[in-house]
């Protein structure tokens, strides 16, 4: 341990370079860019900048993409709350509650505590990931295909228990998003399923198109109906974090930065799973769930801590295996091997200096971001004051651009038109919108999860049952699905007495 | 509410009017959407029933569908039934009752679906451009010679930021643009 | 998860494509000064000056496919005098690529990388009515050869395939065998060594090679069917074994590995990168571009750079490769029934 301090400290000794700042501070800030664009993620952002770093020399090169892979992070958070828009479905959790708040005014205390809970979730995790990575490689190893299976069953328990301001509608959602996730190439029999001859179906309905097309298209539709004064309180936001703001988000941004980190690690989880998971707990623990929905900012605090806790988390099965935890991890793994890092059991043995680098400049780059982004977020703000004839084509425009260059598709773009009709249609119709991203995560890892379960075992469910975490989970489960049943069918008889009068969900 | 000038109280979260016109909408817009949810928890159904429900290593290909289908079904019918019998249960849907604002949303929707059907044929600067134009007229009601102006510059800032600079693929359609 | 169905399934970088950016930004100087000019494109001989010949990659950017394209287009470029272009159209198991490469113009400027173990499940596999088949394409020229390994854990009591088979001989549906995915190029190999071994193994499968890699080293499953280059650093840190190599003959990454033939097992399930075109393309055009590609991975630097990326080398004729693709075709079509009557 004492050793591997020493390493960190001459790890930040080649991080903090003169040159190397000057790259972090480029990568946090193009990081940034491309993450407020819908559509491109972090994915893209380092497959676009990847050769920007080919010519550069290693320790440059690392540093840059550290910082680009975060500023990402803090990127998709800025138009999630603002547009409503999640560049990644990561930030559609801290879309949910920062866009309500950007809506009363708060949209600068929403980006402010975004970028705090980022801050300490990325780097107390850093820290953990620095001391204890290889015993916690053990943790991710345990997860078979039987613990995947139970968590994710467990996480959509969640979802159908979420609530919502009618549960018969939640539920609508809910099956509607898993009929969506069924979509695609069968796991059993690897046919085509539901896809109606359409080849573009054969991979599932593609994920980025249907979160652009349900919350930022819809979102703008539905300003359109009176577009007069559709951001006009959000315009007088200012940058203010109460004391009462401060003490609801510490213990959250305290639990989102556990979770998101331990689900971070398992491979295939990700960062989506991780701040859905982050935004239940708060409202399990709160003692007015029945607000969350109309801007808590428990709801930004937690999910955006859990977000990029569990993209640190993603990176430990990557540093101590060589196995990418998720579709961002991989490509970052491509460039740190053009970068002659070979990420593996041997890196932290052969190549111990850059490892300790790229962990060292991690922290410099949440740093950066953290001073970058407070002072900027008045003017992130006064992107609304760009009256709505303007400002709306731009953001089309650049949901086009996105939804286009993820895979070169028509498809994809007319996916965007189709479920920005349907997200405004929910809109109107106060359906909520978070289950079916859920549900269309979720689903085919359940489906695929199981199955493979079922191949280990050769058809013996007694599988789920003999491995004791999965049990746990899956016990879990059944209790989460049970006490709703049971308490609060009792307390909605009791309220059912009184007309339901909610207005706005969304 | 049909007046285009800011007033302050249409927000979205307005309520229609009270009274038998408010819940009759009620009822035929909810009464809809549960009528389309039951169309396809039936064509789901369809088609799981020529999927295999169980295999020797358990659910099958169509074991899934099958069920959420007839939950979907389920569930559908039960909107559909408080959408007959007990409308003042549902939230009142907020209609602007102004055709123009209805007008907007098409024009962007129609948009959209153009830019994905044409992008590749006619390339990406000449439809982002028309798109743009379209959305600055008809959107912004700014004349045709700004509206025309901002396209064209905002096409080539686009084109410039994405093509040039990030190195993002952009279709070139038939002529080469 | 990038490209799941080619044998080697490594997310690896985008390798020098360093130029590009800086050349685009140039490029797209010069085009503001000309915005809506139309290129002159007269009618002449291939290649026509000045007109980009494009490559479709059927996979996301970053996956072999894409790498092993975009050097063959850098080197390509110098040799045939015309700028080349790589475009991304993953999706469907390259079934979206392919389609795009079917309908193009067959003037030799639309090309295409195929992997042909999935170009070819994509249209044998009636259920995914696919617009194309093997005449819908111009063969051009075989560019890289691969196979996947039977990998198991460093204690596994497995020292030989011959070890599987018997295992799997004495309890049939037992040895549980770790795929890249259902009917993909890792569970292909696999189902032909059952019928071959004449054996029945239990498929457990993953979706790509990162999550398969941590079953097998978790012990989920007993044995890997898997690419090499994400299995040698396994191997090296002293985790994971091979047993047996799929190729025809050894790879030069891992010479001490015997194939399956070596071990007295008739299967062989090499994976092909080729470069195709369009049906209908002219015989001198596709001469033209085969032996430009020739000229290229004869050179010492352009092997440098696959070995680096792991990948071999392997041309074929336009002539050579249409014969191997038939022969291809009807191997995969037996598999791939094979592997469907196993479901029922």
């Amino acid at each position: 341990m004492s050793e591997n301090f020493s390493l960190l400290l001459s790890g930040f000794g080649n991080a903090l370079r003169m040159e190397n700042l000057i790259f972090a501070f480029a990568g946090c800030f193009l990081g940034t860019l491309v993450g407020m664009l819908p559509g491109l993620g972090p994915s893209a952002a380092i497959a676009i900048l990847l050769p920007i770093t080919a010519a550069m020399d290693p320790t440059a090169a690392i540093v840059m993409l550290a910082a680009i892979y975060y500023g990402c992070q803090y990127g998709d958070t800025i138009t999630a709350v603002l547009f409503n828009t999640p560049g990644t479905g990561g930030a559609a959790m801290t879309a949910v509650e920062g866009h309500m708040m950007a809506k009363q005014g708060r949209a600068g205390t929403a980006l402010a505590i975004a970028a705090i809970a980022s801050f300490v979730g990325g780097t107390i995790t850093v820290g953990v990931l620095a001391m204890i990575a290889l015993p916690l490689t053990s943790l991710a190893l345990s997860f078979g295909p039987p613990e995947f299976f139970a968590l994710i069953v467990l996480s959509l328990v969640l979802v159908v228990t979420l609530g919502s301001s009618s549960i018969l509608r939640g539920l609508i959602t809910t099956v509607f998003g898993l009929i969506l996730a069924m979509v695609g190439t069968d796991p059993v029999m690897g046919l085509p399923r539901l896809t109606f001859g359409q080849m573009h179906l054969l991979d599932g309905v593609a994920f980025i198109p249907v979160i652009i097309g349900l919350f930022g298209v819809g979102e703008i539709l539905k300003n359109l109906e009176d577009p007069s004064n559709s951001f006009r309180e959000a315009v007088v936001s200012k940058l203010q974090i109460t004391r009462d703001d401060a003490r609801r988000s510490a213990p959250a941004i305290a639990r989102g930065t556990v979770l998101g980190f331990l689900i971070g690690i398992i491979p295939g989880m990700g960062t989506i799973p991780a701040a859905f998971m982050s935004y239940v707990t708060e409202k399990r623990l709160s003692r007015t769930p029945e607000r969350f929905g109309t801007g808590m900012i428990e709801g930004v605090a937690g999910p955006e801590s859990a977000n990029n806790a569990a993209a640190n988390g993603a990176l430990l099965p990557l540093l101590t295996l060589g196995i990418p935890g998720s579709g961002v991890v991989a490509i970052l793994m491509g460039a740190l091997m053009m970068n002659g890092i070979v990420p593996g059991p041997l890196m932290f043995e052969e190549q111990s200096d850059l490892v300790w680098t790229l962990i060292a400049s991690m922290y410099v780059g949440n740093v950066i971001l953290l001073v970058l982004n407070l002072p900027f977020i008045p003017m992130w703000v006064s992107i609304l004051r760009i009256p709505y004839s303007f400002l709306f084509p731009v953001i089309l425009g650049f949901t086009v651009v996105g939804a286009y260059s993820l895979a070169n598709s028509q498809f994809d773009l007319g996916l965007i038109a189709v479920f920005g009709l349907i997200g405004y249609v929910m809109r109107k119709l106060d359906f909520p919108l978070v289950p079916i991203i859920m549900t269309l995560i979720l689903g085919p890892m359940m489906e695929g999860g199981l199955r493979r379960s079922l191949e280990m075992s050769q058809g013996d469910f007694t599988i789920f049952l003999n491995r004791p975490i999965t049990a746990g989970f899956l016990a879990l489960a059944v209790v989460f699905l049970l006490l709703p049943l049971v308490s609060g069918v009792r307390r909605r008889l009791k309220r059912a007495s009184t007309p339901v009068s909610s207005g706005e969900t969304d | 509410m049909t007046s285009a000038d800011p007033q302050p109280d249409t927000g979205a979260t307005s309520q229609t009017g009270s009274g038998g016109q408010g819940t009759r909408q009620v009822h035929r817009t909810y009464a809809i959407a549960a009528l389309t949810l039951l169309l396809i928890a039936g064509i789901v159904g369809q088609q799981a029933v020529s999927m295999r429900f169980y295999t020797y290593l358990g659910p099958g290909a169509g074991f899934f569908p099958a069920i959420l289908a007839g939950l979907l079904a389920l569930l559908s019918v039960s909107l559909l039934y408080q959408a007959l019998f007990r409308p003042d249960t549902l939230p009142r849907v907020a209609f602007t009752g102004d055709p123009r604002a209805y007008a907007r949303i098409a024009t962007v929707l129609l948009a959209l679906l153009a830019i994905a059907v044409f992008i590749e044929d006619l390339g990406f600067r000449p439809m982002m451009a028309l798109f743009f134009f379209v959305m600055f007229a008809v959107l912004g009601r700014h004349r045709l010679l700004l509206s025309a102006t901002l396209a064209i510059t905002l096409t080539f800032a686009y084109h410039f930021f994405f093509k040039s600079l990030l190195n993002v693929p952009l279709p070139s359609g038939a002529f080469g643009l | 998860m990038l490209c799941r169905l080619t044998g080697v399934t490594i997310d690896l970088a985008v390798m020098h494509m360093g130029g590009d950016i800086m050349r685009n930004f140039i490029k797209g100087l010069a085009l503001a000064a000309a915005l809506f000019s139309v290129a002159p494109t007269p009618a002449s001989a291939f290649p026509e000056a000045g007109k980009p010949i494009t490559i479709i990659v059927p996979f996301s950017p970053g996956g072999t496919t894409d790498v092993s394209a975009r050097v063959l287009a850098e080197f390509l470029e110098p040799e045939l005098g015309v700028p080349f272009e790589v475009i991304n159209r993953p999706g469907a198991t390259t079934q979206i690529g392919s389609t795009a490469l079917s309908q193009a113009d067959p003037d030799g400027h639309t090309l295409s990388l195929a992997s042909l173990p999935s170009l070819v499940m994509t249209y044998v596999d009636e259920a995914r009515q696919a617009p194309y088949d093997r005449s819908s394409f111009t063969p051009v020229a075989h560019y890289i050869s691969g196979a996947n390994l039977l990998a198991v854990q460093a204690d596994s009591p497995y020292k030989s395939v011959n070890d599987l088979i018997d295992a799997a001989r004495e309890n049939p549906r037992t040895v549980r065998m770790g795929t890249v995915g259902l009917m993909s190029n890792g569970h292909l190999p696999g189902i032909a060594l059952e019928d071959t071994a004449d054996v029945q193994f239990a498929f457990v499968h993953f979706n790509g090679a990162a999550p398969l890699v941590t079953a097998l080293l978790a012990g989920d499953v007993d044995v890997a069917i898997n690419g090499t280059q994400t299995t040698i650093p396994h191997i090296k840190a002293g985790k994971m074994r091979a047993i047996g190599f799929f190729g025809d003959r050894r790879t030069a990454f891992l010479p001490e590995l015997p194939t399956l033939r070596d071990q007295q097992i008739d299967v062989a399930a090499p994976s092909s990168f080729a470069v195709i075109g369009p049906a209908g393309m002219d015989a001198s055009t596709v001469e033209t571009l085969s032996s430009a590609i020739e000229t290229v991975i004869a050179k010492p630097e352009f092997q440098d750079r696959l070995t680096a990326l792991s990948l071999e080398s392997n041309y074929m004729t336009a002539d050579e490769l249409e014969a191997y693709w038939a022969d291809f075709e009807t191997r995969q079509a037996r598999l791939i029934e094979l592997a469907r009557s196993a479901q029922q």
